[in-house]
């Protein structure tokens, strides 16, 4: 792989230390949208991105980051 | 009233008491049963997610009109052979690359503003969204903001008109060696090959010439302590590299512009 970043690859590659567990991402697809989501300490899944390039779908409050699903 | 989703937004709305229903008010139509008969090969997830949005019962905003103008929107790194640590801010290849295809085949969708705020990325993985674009046959504009460095200089001037904000930077150096090669003539040859396809690409898709390109790649006293140079807002468009300064409305009336050119039968490129 080659690497073309104003980010060193070694700063890139590193493991942070300290950070108890790297977050979890996870992708779902809810009602037809593609959305990433992050599990919480209570285990609920909550909304980190929305992968959609319609830019109405970002009016949706539905797929607000911070949203809970399930 | 039984939230499945919660967020700011819903509390709001709950506290002005408009969008929502009770769940017992739901019409039959609405309920989880008719959730899961409308798709019984839905995977359980899937299934559980339409379920609390059906429990939720909020009702989604109308269709907006005027949608035919999608965007893209490249941030941190570009990850493509490699998933890289999670603290890294990523735009994946294997996203970009299906929502371009199903750009290209959407008869609704008109023109896409790709916006980049990238620090660059996967060399590969980078060149191919870059290709995508520049042979996607509807019209693209991208807008550089806050910074499109690296491999985010080929992805911006890939597209058919390209803006950059005036304080947005864009970093132009030469891809570096890591500790992953081994220090032969034949690496720096594998190197000088791969430095070419970007060189060859962006002096291709913009105003600016490999000589002046090469010369800002390889400047020396611009970068502290390294090799290349930093261009802000004006200088990337003075040097030919991006075609204007400009925003958002600007992005956007240029993409409407090329879309009725597109649609007049003119010629954009």
């Amino acid at each position: 792989m080659l690497f073309y970043s104003i980010y060193p690859l070694a700063v890139v590659l590193a493991e942070e230390e300290g950070m108890e567990k790297p977050e979890q991402w996870r992708e779902l697809e809810v009602e037809g949208k593609k959305v990433l989501v992050t599990v919480n300490n209570r285990g609920e899944q909550v909304i980190a991105r929305l992968l959609s390039t319609d830019p109405a779908d970002y009016l949706d409050p539905r797929w607000t980051p911070g949203n809970v699903i399930v | 009233m039984k939230y499945k989703i919660r967020g700011r937004w819903d509390r709001d709305c709950a506290e002005l008491g408009f969008l929502y229903r009770n769940n017992e008010a739901a019409p039959p139509g609405e309920t989880d049963q008719e959730g899961e008969e409308a798709k019984p090969n839905a995977p359980r997830r899937q299934r559980l997610a339409l379920q609390s949005l059906k429990q939720l019962g909020q009702m989604a905003p109308p269709p907006a009109a005027g949608t035919d103008l999608h965007t893209m929107v490249i941030i941190g790194q570009i990850e493509g052979h490699m998933i890289l640590p999670p603290k890294n801010k990523t735009t994946k290849y294997e996203h970009i690359i299906p929502q371009l295809v199903a750009i290209e085949q959407n008869e609704r969708i008109k023109g896409l503003l790709v916006i980049l705020n990238t620090v660059g990325g996967d060399v590969e993985a980078g060149l191919a969204i870059a290709e995508m674009l520049e042979s996607l046959s509807k019209p693209t504009v991208s807008l550089v903001l806050g910074g499109g460095h690296s491999i985010g200089v080929p992805i911006a001037v890939a597209a058919d008109y390209s803006f950059i904000a005036e304080t947005a930077t864009m970093t132009i150096h030469p891809i570096r060696l890591t500790g992953m090669v081994i220090g032969v003539p034949q690496t720096y040859e594998y190197l000088e090959k791969m430095q070419d396809r970007v060189i060859k690409f962006v002096t291709s898709h913009s105003a600016i010439t490999e000589e002046k390109f090469r010369e800002l790649m390889f400047r020396t006293g611009d970068l502290v302590r390294d090799v290349g140079s930093v261009l802000v807002g004006k200088d990337a468009v003075s040097s030919g590299l991006i075609n204007e300064i400009g925003g958002i409305d600007k992005c956007l009336r240029k993409l409407r512009e090329l879309v009725q050119q597109k649609e007049a039968g003119v010629q954009t490129r």
